[in-house]
């Protein structure tokens, strides 16, 4: 077929052809995502006037569905009439000529830079014993009744006694120095089946503990020794979980 | 077929698969609904600065060829900027002025005009007696009061408003939170002193401030902390007492409400139900949810749109209106150590998405999204 020969570089027809549909396709790919700014751009928060304009409508269009219920005609009713009260306010502080509003501000920073806020301590400090149980943050594998609270120079003391969540019967004593934050420092579990326990009070460096199956210890806030507080006689405790972070007060 | 023709079919299959490849990256795990979305962190909050074109030029050639663009199983959702709420652990002035003023400089630094939300989460309720009640502060377990409180937003207000600078039209929404995590004093009482607080508060801030600052009440309240009497004791206390129709947001969650359980204990009528979270969140006057969207397997954002819905089938509230969702990501950096947040991380882009897609997915829910524009990541004060 000595007739039907090919042109000098019909050859590479093709796989150009190929190469500028494979071109155009990162071409495409560039337009569309130099288009696509949302990745790029964040959803833009309505302004409280806006909101309240636009709840306003809702709430009315709700109250005169035929769904709603008549015992909550009066607490929509309410909505309505407090949403109305905060779109006044909302548009009395909206509507502030921004030159205007500039220059008082510009006044108020020269006030602020004059005579900067210096770190005053606010709050009391509260030791002793407290009878509420920690944040729910701290232990949660625990559920304390009641702690101890002791500042020293440079640090807190903190004792809680309570129950393992779980387990209700096992009695826990957990100590942290510092901020108690996720885990205690040290956490002994009280032999027997003690149940929940409570801080009594405090006297020296012992601090008296009643339980729930009616047993009463007293524990050294120090050598964290536990005594029944009945016979006097020291009650062996497991190795404590965990190690003290900072020094000993 | 020629060799040719084969060999620059192979080429061309080859280069393909090279781009889908590099293009992909690691979001090859990315192909259906509801699966992780996207990689954390987030691209940052883009600033005019930012936006520059070798950001762009990298961005394409990263992440957003079509071929494996992230987001096909969410093609509408653009979630907003999310603001910073803080664990305060301590009020002195210049602290909580210094906090305002980071909320300031990040909204003067970014285009245009901002509206946010800031839960200042002050801990667990506390009654010191005689009439005077307070918070405890987190981990320091400082006790403080009403009226310190009240001080403290003031600073926390005029630390946004001098920091916005030149940005006058910016604005901030303060929420004013405690919790309900305390045995004994989650109580009528204290919510009607946290509502005088609140008045307080606001009457301390000059009007130059109100014009970017707005106050509104908040609690944390989760079903795991208290019962449902003393919760709502506290909500009615704030709801009955407030002087001035201050919103009060439950930034709160539903936790093991519908479609996973029944709320609380089923054979214990005391415990939590879906009534319970419909009426500190919705149901009464001055409640408005603000949902923790915290679990990385939706259920969170599913367990609200069911108390959605429970408000419009059973109680005839159309288009409960969510306005915004609270994340933990940013704590649960700072706590590597805390196993709940294994599965709790949500990023505030997948909290918002989550809550969002849940809602709109539902014909009657859908309505409850479309105020959907608040986001904010919880964060420890000071560290």
């Amino acid at each position: 077929m000595k007739g039907i020969s090919k042109k000098p570089g019909s050859k590479y027809i093709l796989p150009a052809i190929i190469g500028l549909a494979l071109l155009a396709v990162i071409l495409v790919a560039v337009t569309y995502t130099i288009g696509d700014t949302s990745a790029l751009s964040f959803k833009q928060a309505m302004s409280n006037q806006e909101y309240n304009a636009l709840l306003i409508e809702r709430l009315k269009s709700n109250l005169e569905s035929d769904r709603l219920k008549a015992e909550n005609r009066a607490l929509l009713e309410g909505k309505l009439e407090d949403a109305q009260l905060l779109a006044t306010r909302d548009a009395k502080y909206s509507n502030v000529d921004p030159a205007t509003a500039w220059a008082i501000k510009q006044t108020a920073i020269a006030q602020a830079t004059a005579s900067p806020i210096q770190s005053t301590k606010i709050g009391i400090q509260v030791t002793g014993i407290i009878d509420d149980r920690p944040s729910s943050e701290f232990s949660r594998k625990d559920r304390f009744s009641s702690y101890w609270v002791q500042d020293f120079e440079n640090t807190r003391l903190f004792i809680f006694v309570g129950h393992e969540k779980d387990n209700p019967e096992q009695g826990i004593i957990a100590i942290v120095i510092g901020v108690p934050r996720v885990h205690p420092d040290i956490r002994f579990k009280v032999p027997g089946n003690t149940g929940k326990l409570k801080l009594e009070s405090a006297e020296g460096d012992w601090l008296y503990i009643s339980a729930e199956s009616g047993a009463e210890f007293k524990f050294n806030k120090f050598t964290y020794q536990l005594i029944d507080a009945r016979t006097g006689e020291e009650i062996p405790v497991e190795t404590p979980e965990g190690t003290v972070k900072e020094s000993y007060p | 077929m020629s060799t040719g023709l084969i060999k620059s079919i192979k080429t061309f299959l080859l280069i393909l698969l090279c781009i889908t490849t590099f293009a992909s990256g690691s979001n090859s795990e990315v192909s259906g609904h509801r699966q992780e979305m996207d990689g954390y962190p987030p691209p940052s909050v883009p600033t005019l600065s930012e936006i520059n074109p070798a950001r762009i030029i990298d961005t394409i050639f990263t992440i957003f060829l079509p071929f494996t663009q992230r987001g096909w199983e969410y093609p509408d959702i653009i979630a907003p900027i999310h603001s910073y709420s803080l664990y305060i652990k301590s009020i002195d002035n210049s602290e909580m002025v210094n906090a305002g003023c980071e909320q300031g400089t990040r909204d003067r630094e970014l285009a245009g005009t901002q509206n946010s939300i800031v839960f200042l989460d002050f801990g667990r309720p506390n009654d010191f007696g005689n009439g005077l009640y307070g918070t405890v502060l987190f981990e320091t377990y400082t006790h403080v009061t009403t009226h310190e409180i009240a001080n403290a937003v003031y600073q926390y207000a005029s630390g946004y408003y001098r920091c916005t600078g030149f940005d006058t039209s910016s604005h901030v929404v303060i929420a004013i939170g405690t919790n309900n995590d305390s045995d004994y004093d989650v109580t009528y009482e204290h919510g009607a002193a946290w509502a005088e607080m609140v008045v307080e508060a606001d009457n301390l801030l000059t009007e130059s401030i109100k014009n970017q600052v707005s106050l509104v009440a908040a609690s944390n309240m989760e079903l795991e902390f208290d019962d449902p009497a003393s919760t709502t004791a506290w909500v009615n206390g704030y709801d009955e007492n407030s002087q001035y129709p201050f919103r009060l947001y439950n930034v709160g969650n539903a936790s093991g409400c519908p479609p996973y359980g029944s709320c609380g204990d089923p054979y214990d009528p005391e415990d939590w139900t879906q009534d319970d979270v419909w009426y500190i969140s919705y149901g009464c006057r001055k409640c408005y949810p603000l949902p923790m969207i915290y679990s990385n397997n939706w259920a969170n954002a599913e367990q609200w749109q069911h108390i959605a819905k429970y408000a419009d089938e059973v109680k005839g509230q159309e288009c409960m209106s969510f306005r915004g969702v609270v994340t933990q990501y940013f704590a649960c950096t700072q706590r590597p150590e805390d196993e709940t947040c294994r599965d709790l991380d949500n990023t505030p882009e997948q909290g918002y998405k989550q809550l969002y897609e849940v809602l709109t997915e539902d014909p009657i829910t859908a309505c409850c999204a479309d105020y959907l524009d608040w986001s904010t990541d919880m964060k420890w004060r000071g560290e």
